[in-house]
């Protein structure tokens, strides 16, 4: 008994490159950025969109990679958390670094969805109000932190982008 | 010698893995390879027989590389404690979720619909849920030696106990000696412990030898069980743990790691890999659930003459770690209150649920919530304000605890004097914080009322487990290389809760070395290190880091014995600093370490460990460290729906000495969230008709979320014993703080009690149960 | 089939297909049946497909179908497109601004990175009696824009649904919902009673309401999550028409809300609960409405 299959080229855009990876017609882009792609950053955490860790942006807008079809992610720019440091340098960005600096890290398995779900906030708003902050990362389950140091690193990164915007 | 002065201890680096976990780099067990998935069909139903199991057809399916059974297995240790051989996989299913049949194949898809695949035919037995049903003639039996569960340190099952037991004095004239008794039960929910990644194993075999990655807070336990399940010497087993996306006491040695590790051996030379969804990580562990019974007797002066309580636990179908009271660990709550006496009486019981292991605290949640509701009642018919009858009753600095010697003491505890214990400061600065005098109106009067919403205040206090624990079975070594820097092998387990950190920043402390100079070998069994209890009890900073410096101090000796002559003084005179040695108050005399020891020289090594089966070492002669806790809370109760919503939290915890100062705040943060989750949100169903748990996904077990947190502040009290050197107490006084920060539920309970006059006596304290209740005192 | 406990499953192995027009979906819904299941955001369909709720044999995407994620308001009434996502109705002026207890729910819906994915058509044709962007479409008389082998139709929402879970789509596809216009003198809210939030609904209600002089002249009461479908209150609408509004008013007429209500008990709460605090989220609403106006 052999189970069908149905596959299909697809030409992501990943961190900015083009990624061309055969797919299963009814792989999740989840699943196909952790075992087609070596991305795996994106965590599976619960597999029905309720605990964030699977976050990934899409034109810069956060989303759910575990609720949507690999099929249905080309034409459109995607970044995943190992796209956000200097390629070259390593430095991290603004948002990674202000987690590092503030304790917004503990076990680190819903890090990488927090700080894109934070990025994708600080890029439409450098100056938000602690509610603003908690709504952008209300996707995010954290078991560890309890939010409060998350909450603060994404103000700092805040600060951060400002000052640098200044400058 | 004061060791308050220091340069890295007190500071907040952050954590070593933040910027591989920033970035994503950090790897975690499901993100490594696989070239088999292996996927286990769930009994369906709580309590049944497999009359039989055809897996042909599942066998045929391409793909399908190797399926198991129980036909196919032996039993496994589950614990280290009470060494009961556990069916790995057997005939008789004593949960829903247990497991029928587990396959391995080239893929998590042909795996699950291989599952579809397997014939299974059931006799179902009756069930019971609950843990004193559980012990009553006729119960249905889960094991044929019966439901109690051998819970106390060192037995098996052939000499177990039925129950735990700690007490001293005597408790019948206690009672006799009180003027106000009050008595009450409780029935504290599970929680579940719901880590952010789920438990995944994955194993490799070559010949003899199996490689073995888990997201694990114990992978010296699992070789230790994996070794004597597969008869292979320890050596032969590795175990690997990458990084570990939380644990909370969830992430202990299960059957699941055997049935990996079978399939794995039947698939030689193949990582085989299992990975449980989010419904199976929920459904394989939990807090168990506490029925309790208190009885409290005090004098009219407010003095507490007698402490009676007495717990029956749901530890599910496949308890673990000493039962799942874990008797009353560390004596965690037992000595919250000095009385001259008192019975702690704890029945583990085996029902048909889901396995429980302890949950962060362990047994301080239940007890606390238990005995600060019954304080409070007593207070109040006492009419004595419950903040001095709680201060009247703590236990001080230097008391001995308990007052007399332990007349029954299942779990071994010594009886020794506290430390420091500043649990009257650590109250008043909480209270303080919270505005207690400016909001607590007295018993049932809220501190305010805005139409429908009555405001509420209330606290809860108890004492915790800290310091030492079985420095006997933990070891750590340290190699100081040529040029100076220093390599650390350590037995601890990283699992989100900044340990690599701390001991890297104790070893850089301790050596004058900038942080970046300490490296840390870790979560590789290779290392030579062992820590049996690691990432449990709260223990790893304090023992660890203990030994830790013992090595470390080992170390020194001998770079200062080679020094000595070459700067011509006497050892006790070498200074060593920055990868340096010099004389004494004459930093001019410095020489490197490199051009010291030399190219031609090796590096400098030494280890260290607790006395062979050591368990409760004392922090110096005649005393033991523990820790007072303390929380408040204010919540707001909507009368008309029963909803309460959590206004403000202080937490309050005395880890001695903060090695990483934010690393500890965002244990307190963290714990304290817990705690909201398991007052209010976190509610373990189970659906008895159906067969089935409601609570099965993050849809209906409800994790706190960014927007459901009030105002949380901390109160962290740093107090050091002067007299003791770093490496002879305490590190640095560090006291050791993950667990004590997620016990207080029973602090919310209190603040809903003062918003609506009405007692709840069970958590989570739903909306359902809150209006029901407030109904229920209107209508008398 | 076993009954594993486990309810994440990989996808099946559907036939994907994403037509490029609606002829061409609803050719495709024609001739497959009950096969083929269409998905727009995907946050329903995949969810209960790894739940295996549903197992479909053909999925058909909405994605490549254009035109259907407008917001368009004219004289007489707000158009929106079926695939218009929840995060869009949030930010839309004309939904804050005539219709604003659409604009709460969506405020309520699920989380924000779902409120990206999931679509106003598809919380509708998932007709759960819970949805929370039903009460407040069902008190602002929506009418929905329904496209099949037969052509066009136009059915009002509260007709559409049918049960939990059930509507009267027969291999058609929801285009559009329109709202109509309604006077300066009308408002709307909506409430919602959860666990903790970003929760499903253990109950959720909306209210429309216009007053005319110092009366409320038109009032339409939606209860949802307490009954198989979300419900009109017609025995308390019939309390308060032509009143001028009162908490006391309110209060008498909430009663009423008993005669159609049939609450179950499941995870999220009790019958006994949801029967209780039913009349008084009503309540609550409907004065949340009354003042806006006041």
């Amino acid at each position: 008994m052999k189970p069908e299959t149905r596959t299909r080229k697809l030409h992501l855009n990943v961190n900015g490159k083009t990624l061309s990876v055969s797919v299963g017609t009814n792989e999740t882009l989840l699943e196909v950025l952790r075992e087609h792609l070596g991305l795996t950053g994106a965590k599976t955490g619960c597999n029905q969109g309720e605990c964030g860790a699977c976050t990934v942006l899409i034109d810069g807008t956060p989303v759910l990679s575990c609720l949507r079809l690999a099929v249905e992610s080309e034409n459109c720019k995607i970044t995943t958390i190992e796209g956000l440091a200097d390629e070259e340098t390593g430095q991290p960005d603004p948002v990674q670094q202000g987690f590092i600096d503030h304790a917004g890290i503990q076990c680190g398995f819903c890090t990488p969805g927090m700080v894109l779900s934070a990025k994708a906030l600080l890029d439409q708003n450098p100056d938000p109000d602690e509610d603003e902050i908690k709504e952008s990362i209300q996707s995010n389950i954290c078991r560890c932190t309890g939010y409060t140091q998350i909450v603060e690193s994404i103000q700092a990164a805040g600060k951060t982008i400002r000052e640098e915007k200044r400058d | 010698m004061t060791n308050n002065a220091t340069s890295i201890v007190g500071t907040s680096p952050p954590i070593r893995e933040a910027l591989e976990k920033a970035t994503g780099r950090a790897r975690f067990v499901d993100d490594l390879p696989a070239d088999y998935h292996v996927k286990v069909l769930g009994s369906p139903h709580p309590h049944a027989l497999i009359t039989r199991i055809d897996i042909n057809q599942a066998a045929q399916l391409e793909g399908v590389s190797a399926i198991l059974t129980h036909e196919d297995v032996g039993s496994n240790l589950l614990q280290f404690g009470c060494h009961r051989p556990t069916p790995t996989m057997d005939k008789q299913l004593r949960y829903v979720g247990d497991y029928v049949a587990a396959v391995a194949a080239t893929s998590e898809a042909i795996a699950e619909q291989a599952l579809n695949l397997i014939e299974v035919e059931y006799e179902m037995l009756p069930a019971v849920f609950d843990p004193e049903e559980a012990l009553q003639d006729g119960a249905p039996l889960l094991y044929p030696e019966g439901n109690a569960y051998a819970n106390a340190t060192g037995t098996t099952l052939e000499n177990r106990k039925e129950r735990s037991v700690q007490a001293w004095g005597d408790i019948d004239k206690g009672f006799a000696d009180a003027d106000v008794i009050v008595e009450d039960s409780y029935d504290i929910k599970p929680q579940m412990h719901a880590a952010l990644e789920t438990h995944v194993c994955m194993a490799q075999w070559h010949e003899r030898e199996v490689t073995i990655w888990n997201s694990t807070q114990v992978p010296w336990e699992l070789r230790l069980l994996v070794s004597d399940y597969f008869k292979i010497a320890e050596s032969s087993v590795v175990v690997l743990s990458p990084n570990v996306g939380g644990g909370f006491g969830g992430k202990y040695t299960g059957r699941y790691q055997f049935i990996v590790c079978l399939l794995a051996k039947k698939l030689k030379g193949k990582r085989v890999k299992m990975n449980f969804t989010r419904e199976e990580s929920l459904l394989h562990v939990r807090r168990p659930r506490g029925k309790i019974y208190t009885r409290i007797g005090a004098r009219k002066d407010g003095t507490i003459t007698a402490l009676h309580l007495k717990g029956y636990f749901d530890i599910g179908a496949y308890g673990n770690f000493r039962g799942g009271s874990n008797s009353f660990h560390l004596e965690g709550g037992i000595l919250s209150y000095k009385t001259d006496n008192a019975w702690f009486e704890a029945h583990d019981v085996h029902t048909n649920h889901s396995r429980a292991d302890c949950m962060r605290a362990v047994q301080v949640p239940f007890l606390s919530f238990a005995i600060e509701s019954t304080v409070e009642q007593l207070a109040e018919k006492l009419e004595m304000d419950p903040v001095a009858f709680r201060i009247l009753n703590m236990p001080e600095s230097g008391d001995m605890m308990p007052p007399t010697e332990y007349t029954e003491n299942d779990d071994f505890f010594p009886t020794a004097r506290f430390d420091l214990y500043p649990g009257r400061e650590l109250m008043e600065k909480v209270l303080d914080k919270i505005g207690w005098k400016e909001k607590w109106n007295g018993f049932s009067q809220p501190s305010s009322v805005n139409g429908p919403i009555r405001r509420g205040i209330g606290m809860a206090y108890a004492m915790g487990y800290a310091g030492f624990y079985s420095d006997g079975s933990t070891k750590a070594e340290v190699v100081m290389n040529v040029d100076g820097s220093v390599t650390v092998y350590s037995g601890a387990q990283e699992i989100g809760q900044g340990i690599n950190t701390g001991i890297c920043m104790l070893a850089a402390e301790s050596l004058g070395l900038p942080l970046k100079d300490v490296y840390l070998v870790t979560g590789d069994t290779r290392s030579g290190q062992y820590d049996v209890i690691n990432a449990r009890s709260s223990h790893q900073l304090a023992t660890g880091g203990h030994i830790l410096l013992m090595a470390i101090e080992k170390v020194k000796k001998q770079l200062r014995e080679m020094a000595a002559p070459w700067l011509g003084i006497e050892p006790d005179s070498v200074v060593i600093r920055n990868k340096t040695v010099f004389v004494k108050d004459q930093p001019e005399t410095a020489m490197e370490i490199r051009d010291l020891i030399g190219s031609l020289g090796s590096p400098i090594s030494a280890s260290a460990s607790g006395p062979p089966g050591s368990l409760y070492p004392e922090v110096k002669p005649g005393y033991k460290a523990k820790q007072p806790m303390v929380m408040a809370a204010e919540v707001d109760v909507d009368m008309e729906t029963g909803v309460v919503t959590p206004v403000r939290v202080v937490t309050g915890m005395f880890p001695g000495r903060m090695i990483n100062k934010k690393v500890v705040r965002g244990q307190a943060l963290g714990g304290a969230v817990q705690t909201l989750g398991m007052a209010l949100w976190e509610h373990f169903q189970f659906d008895r008709e159906q067969s089935r748990y409601l609570s099965k996904d993050f849809t209906d077990y409800r994790l706190p979320r960014a927007r459901d947190i009030p105002e949380i502040e901390t109160v962290l009290l740093e107090q050091v014993d002067e007299e003791s050197l770093p490496h002879e107490g305490l590190p640095y006084g560090g006291r050791g703080v993950g667990e004590m920060t997620a016990w207080g539920a029973i602090a919310i309970a209190n603040a809903v009690e003062n918003a609506i006059g009405v007692r709840i006596r069970t958590s989570p304290l739903t909306a359902e149960i809150v209006l029901n209740a407030i109904e229920e005192e209107s209508t008398k | 089939m076993n009954a594993s406990p486990s309810t994440t499953k990989r996808l099946n192995d559907f036939k994907y297909l994403s037509p490029g027009s609606l002829t061409e979906a609803v050719d495709i819904l024609n001739q497959s049946e009950k096969q083929a299941v269409i998905m727009a955001g995907g946050t329903d369909v995949l969810v209960m497909t790894k739940a295996r709720v549903i197992t479909p044999g053909i999925l058909v995407s909405m994605i490549n179908i254009p035109g259907l994620s407008d917001i368009l308001e004219s004289d007489q009434e707000i158009r929106i497109g079926a695939l218009t996502v929840v995060a869009d109705l949030l930010k839309s002026k004309q939904i804050q601004e005539k219709c604003s207890a659409l604009a709460e729910a969506a405020r309520e819906f699920a989380t924000p990175h779902v409120r990206n994915m999931a679509t106003i058509g598809g919380n509708i044709c998932r007709s759960s009696p819970g949805g929370d962007l039903l009460p407040p479409l069902m008190a602002m008389d929506a009418r929905l824009t329904i496209v099949g082998p037969d052509g066009e139709r136009i059915q009002p929402i509260g007709d559409f649904i049918t049960g939990p879970g059930l509507n009267t789509l027969d291999r058609e596809i929801l285009t559009g919902i329109t709202l109509p216009h309604t006077s300066n003198q009308s408002s709307s809210a909506f409430g919602k009673i959860t666990r903790n939030t970003s929760d499903l609904a253990k109950i959720n209600c909306a209210v429309f309401l216009e007053k005319t002089g110092v009366d409320c002249s038109i009032i339409r009461i939606v209860l949802g999550a307490v009954a198989d479908r979300p419900v009109r209150l017609p025995g308390v609408e019939q309390a308060l028409e032509g009143k001028a509004l009162t908490p006391a008013l309110i209060e008498s007429a909430v009663v009423r809300t008993d005669d159609h209500i049939a609450p179950i008990t499941d995870a999220r709460s009790t019958a006994d609960y949801r029967r209780k605090v039913s009349r008084v989220l009503t309540s609550r609403t409907i004065l949340k409405a009354w003042e806006t106006l006041n």
